[in-house]
């Protein structure tokens, strides 16, 4: 089983998207996924018109598997499931720090769950927090998608730094561009230069800026499934296939 | 889940579900399928079924009675391979579990479906539920309907729409249906495939007498022989070949182990004709059989000597392919045929038992026999050693070929004695056994090939030189193949295993 989160401690960049449509991609591949809406705002849930019950507040989640399970809905997709964001996620860090071993309780939380999914996509919250370490810790791969701009690639500098100073595993973090548009030349120096000087892995696949992906909230679905023939879901579907290269035959570095 | 409704209620069904929740309706689909699998039924012995439909392929679980892996494949004819289809999860399971054989479809059926989605306030789906029916067309003409059914399939986390919905249509005329195996499975169990491990040979009762028991074995065994036979027709693949000399072999091997039981006389031409298969098969065998170790073949040699092995490969392709035609024709006979009626009016046509082992109790009959056999074996094998020649080794393999097809013809007899087990361990024996064979025969056909290069027209040399490659690197491995025998057989003739056989043997 692997879990990929999607995050960034910058808000707008492109998370809840790709973790949408990422998600709809590895279900549709025949992957059992589960996309967990971690992000109190909920937007990866409102795209797939789920929502939480009652039940599912973020203390009785983190304490054992079942009750992750009992409160997971299926999609409209083959294949993919959804954990709804809750409101309770708000104070995720609070209750995780009231546990024995705060920094593990979602990886021990996704322990065993591979009986039931092969893939699980977190949309992370944008912040750096002791949920957003859980997440870090649990993860097999952290995408990180950045708007082709310098204020971007300091935050993704900062969160390098961050990795390396808890002594985590950096090769995790995959960075993609994300919202990049041609015509601006700051995006296309970015894309061109900052990867070979970054000191981190960056994917090849750039998603542009699109108006079907903006469409998500109106049409309520992913890219590849309301629109399976314009460049973004193209892009996601290039995106995918990278990324499964570093899930399923990981390259050294 | 599955329901059973009345006819024509339909749309009455429909509108009763619509009064209690928001309910879409989705265009009404009538597709043909088609049902594919190899001819050993690899993929229903693992409770699936590969479907076709237009340009959509599905792999159906039926232990969850749902489609688990889709994909979509243009192709004017049907797939063959798992290597035909994209690269994905999809090929990656079928290559799983078909590996080489090749796919032939089992049969055809007609679907019509109806389907709807319950929606909730958010227009999300939260519930499916189709009207189903399945049926195929007769030879003459008619509608057979193999099932129709209403199919419920509620979406994870909204049982509080199926909660709903259910007393709906109960009070409707729909009940659970009692037969809850999906339609697909009924179809295929209507034409005698069952889901999950093929069943070994059947003797239907402990009980059974030892000329009822044989005959049961032979049916079975010429059921299986024809089917292979199917294969061999359709040239779907060279383990069809196989798997059809596998089945004359037992056959021929439970004529001549099983004695006394029918008379002699009677049998006497069945055996020779049924060696007459055998060896109609052998020519084409042995060139399928260097013909799939082309690839291993080539991968030992350098490089500058592949171009001409592969030149060769190219005749004896050739030379397969005429080959594999002839022994077609022949299947094609009246001759042929004429002796498959005879046979089969013997196997099923009421006969009087007049060998003293006939009306015997089979378990006593089998008894004695595996006894035998395996003494034989243990005699042989122990009598090997490093000085011995290929030929006793060989006589070995036979030996165990035939305690192998015993154990296996009367294993039901002896399921619960661990039969299952001593097998196991007598496949190691076997495997080994089979290896050093397979390459004895190699470097003797080699080294046939051999003394016919001055023959041949393009670079004999270095046809030669390819040759003397394949037989030095072949020669290496029979030679470590032969030091393994010695500590395979120390392991399969242990006191543990002979204490074993003799739990087997020993009278109730």
């Amino acid at each position: 089983m692997n879990i990929v989160s999607i995050y960034n401690i910058k808000g707008g960049v492109g998370k809840t998207a790709a973790a949408v449509n990422l998600a709809y991609l590895s279900a549709f591949d025949g992957f059992r996924t589960l996309l967990c809406d971690f992000d109190p705002q909920g937007s990866a849930s409102f795209y797939f018109r789920t929502q939480p019950s009652e039940k599912s507040k973020v203390k009785k989640i983190i304490r054992k598997k079942k009750n992750v399970l009992e409160n997971v809905k299926g999609s409209d997709f083959e294949n993919l499931d959804i954990l709804p964001a809750h409101m309770s996620f708000r104070k995720f860090d609070i209750v995780l720090e009231k546990q024995k071993k705060p920094g593990e309780v979602i990886r021990n939380l996704f322990k065993g769950m591979e009986t039931h999914y092969d893939t699980i996509f977190i949309d992370c919250p944008p912040n750096i927090t002791l949920l957003s370490e859980n997440i870090i810790a649990a993860s097999d791969k952290i995408l990180v998608p950045l708007i082709p701009t310098t204020l971007s690639v300091i935050s993704y500098q900062k969160l390098l730094e961050f990795i390396l100073r808890k002594d985590m595993d950096s090769s995790k973090l995959l960075a993609f561009f994300s919202m990049f548009e041609k015509r601006k030349s700051v995006h296309r120096d970015t894309v061109e230069k900052v990867p070979a000087q970054s000191g981190g892995i960056f994917l090849t696949t750039a998603i542009p800026y699109s108006s079907v992906i903006e469409k998500m909230g109106l049409t309520r679905q992913p890219v590849p499934a309301s629109n399976p023939n314009s460049p973004a879901s193209a892009a996601y579907v290039r995106l995918w296939n990278e990324l499964k290269k570093h899930l399923f035959a990981p390259i050294s570095n | 889940m599955k329901y059973i409704f009345e006819e024509n209620t339909q749309d009455k069904i429909v509108a009763a579900i619509s009064s209690a929740v928001c309910v879409k309706s989705n265009a009404a689909a009538k597709k043909t399928i088609v049902f594919l699998d190899t001819l050993d039924k690899r993929l229903m012995k693992s409770s699936m079924a590969l479907i076709q439909s237009g340009k959509d392929y599905e792999l159906h679980d039926f232990d969850i009675s749902k489609p688990v892996l889709k994909v979509a494949l243009r192709r004017k004819t049907l797939p063959k391979l798992w290597q035909d289809f994209p690269e994905g999860v999809f090929r990656e399971t079928l290559k799983n579990t078909i590996d080489f054989r090749a796919l032939v479809k089992l049969t055809e059926a007609e679907l019509d479906i109806k389907s709807y989605n319950v929606l909730d306030a958010a227009k999300k789906t939260v519930l499916r539920f189709s009207f189903e029916k399945l049926f195929i067309t007769t030879e003459d003409g008619n509608i057979k309907i193999i099932d129709r059914a209403l199919i419920i399939r509620p979406v994870k986390g909204y049982d509080d729409f199926k909660k709903k919905i259910l007393p709906v249509i109960a009070e409707n005329g729909v009940n659970k249906a009692r037969d809850e195996r999906h339609g697909f499975e009924v179809l295929l169990n209507n034409l005698g495939l069952h889901m999950g491990t093929v069943r070994p040979i059947e003797i239907s009762s402990p009980d059974i007498s030892t000329a009822e028991a044989v005959l049961e074995i032979h049916r079975y065994l010429f059921q299986k022989m024809q089917e292979h036979e199917r294969g061999v027709l359709l040239d779907v693949d060279s383990e069809c070949l196989h798997d059809f000399r596998v089945c004359v072999r037992k056959i021929r091997s439970a004529l001549s182990q099983v004695k006394d039981v029918f008379d002699s006389e009677v049998l006497s031409p069945y055996k020779d004709n049924f060696k007459e298969i055998g060896r109609i098969t052998n020519k084409t065998r042995d060139l399928d059989v260097y013909l799939l170790k082309k690839d291993y073949y080539l991968s030992i040699l350098p490089e500058a000597l592949r171009p001409v092995l592969e030149r060769f490969f190219r005749k004896l392709r050739t030379k397969g392919k005429l080959e594999s035609k002839k022994l077609r024709s022949y299947l094609l006979t009246e001759e042929y045929a004429g002796f498959k009626k005879e046979w089969e009016d013997f196997l099923y046509l009421k006969k009087d038992c007049i060998g003293k082992n006939a009306c015997k109790p089979a378990v006593v009959t089998a008894r004695k026999y595996i006894r035998k056999s395996y003494k034989t074996v243990m005699l042989k094998g122990r009598s090997i050693s490093p000085s011995s020649i290929d030929d006793e080794l060989h006589e070995l393999r036979i030996e165990c070929k035939k305690l192998r097809y015993l154990m296996d013809f009367f294993s039901p007899l002896f399921l619960e004695r661990g039969i299952k087990n001593l097998t196991e361990q007598l496949k190691k024996l076997q495997d080994c056994l089979g290896v050093f064979n397979d390459l004895r025969v190699q470097q003797d056909s080699l080294f046939e090939k051999l003394h016919e290069v001055k023959h041949y027209k393009h670079d004999p040399l270095f046809l030669a030189a390819a040759i003397g490659g394949l037989l030095t690197h072949i020669d290496m491995e029979k030679r470590k193949t032969r030091m393994a025998f010695a500590e395979i057989f120390k392991e399969f003739s242990s006191r543990k295993n002979e204490t074993l056989f003799e739990k087997l043997l020993i009278e109730d």
